[in-house]
């Protein structure tokens, strides 16, 4: 039996590699800052700038002295107060195909939520997630504080 | 030995109002427009609804869930105050209405798609969505290929007011987001439309 290989690198390198997937497009961007705020994207971390980009799973942090907020592509802003941390662990907004998503994970510190429109559309659709326990957010503004 | 119990509830009072929110903590607050909303906690089983303004509840664990109680608003300024001071600024929407059939905007329009411009040119550090709707007449093909070019149409009016073509982001959904809902083939004004958010 004779490998398959050369036929299949002919056929990926003529259809082009599957798992290139195209650039992941920004779900947020950094509004607010003061003090220090880390977005960690992947491997980089990357103090926080006004305008930045995030992206699903990224972390952001805070420091003893920083403050945080972003707006999301479905108009949900979310702050962080001093020594917090959260993950942006879930983003799917495709209004055009009805399928939402939004799941953030605050391993600790304080968190601000006003929620846009994936609450509206689709009241199951957004939690936030501690450690300890869990918050469905239905909308539109409350606060979350875990304890480290 | 009235006296004493009294002393004891003085304490107790003290004890729970002194001490500040719990370290593990939900509250929910008015949003901007004074609009309460609600939220469900959730720990090992147990819930607790939040459904009014400065309803907050301890959720150090399952059995706290069961005692909703209402937070003072000073003490939830004073807790939450970096959260709270970092809040961006709330989006703004306009929906700019276009003639039938037409990339031509509604002449009632014209003053929101000002209004548009001057938004987007004011906020700093702005990220923009251009969403082109039609209504429900004509085939589908033709309704996505006239959202577009409809919200090419603001995209392009933006772009050339001084706002930077790569903060701006299209979609367009033909007739299927409908804002006003109207039966297939049926002109509808309200539809044929483009949103425009400044975040």
């Amino acid at each position: 039996m004779r490998s398959i290989w050369p036929a299949l690198v002919v056929i990926l390198c003529a259809i082009g590699f599957p798992v290139r997937a195209e650039e992941p497009a920004p779900i947020g961007f950094v509004k607010t800052v003061s003090g220090s705020a880390t977005v960690t994207h992947g491997a980089t971390a990357a103090a926080a700038a006004l305008g930045a980009p995030v992206y699903e799973n990224d972390w952001v942090e805070t420091g003893a002295d920083g403050e945080l907020g972003i707006t999301f592509r479905d108009n949900t802003r979310i702050s962080l107060g001093p020594n917090s941390r959260m993950q942006l662990t879930q983003f799917v907004f495709q209004p055009a195909a009805k399928q939402y998503g939004f799941i953030l994970r605050l391993a600790y510190g304080t968190l601000e939520c006003i929620s846009g429109l994936t609450a509206k559309l689709a009241p199951d659709a957004m939690s936030i997630e501690t450690p300890g326990f869990t918050v469905a957010a239905r909308g539109t503004r409350f606060l979350v504080r875990a304890e480290r | 030995m009235r006296m004493i119990m009294r002393g004891m509830a003085l304490l107790l009072l003290l004890a729970l109002t002194g001490c500040g929110l719990p370290a593990n903590v939900v509250v929910l607050i008015p949003d901007e427009n004074g609009a309460v909303g609600k939220v469900v906690v959730a720990e090992n089983g147990s819930t607790a609804q939040l459904d009014k303004a400065l309803a907050a509840v301890n959720a150090g664990s399952a059995a706290s869930l069961h005692n909703v109680f209402t937070a003072e608003r000073s003490q939830v300024d004073d807790e939450f105050a970096g959260a709270l001071a970092a809040t961006p600024r709330a989006p703004i929407v306009h929906i700019l209405y276009f003639q039938s059939g037409s990339t031509e905007l509604d002449p009632m329009s014209r003053g929101d798609l000002t209004a548009a411009i001057a938004a987007a040119k004011d906020t700093p550090h702005a990220d923009i969505s251009v969403v082109g709707h039609a209504d429900a007449t004509g085939a589908d093909a033709y309704n996505l290929a006239l959202s577009l070019s409809r919200a090419e149409t603001v995209r392009d009016a933006l772009v050339t007011a001084g706002v930077p073509t790569d903060v701006i982001e299209i979609t367009y959904h033909g007739a299927n987001n409908p804002l006003v809902p109207a039966p297939r083939g049926v002109a509808e004004p309200r539809n044929r439309r483009v949103e425009v958010t400044i975040r």
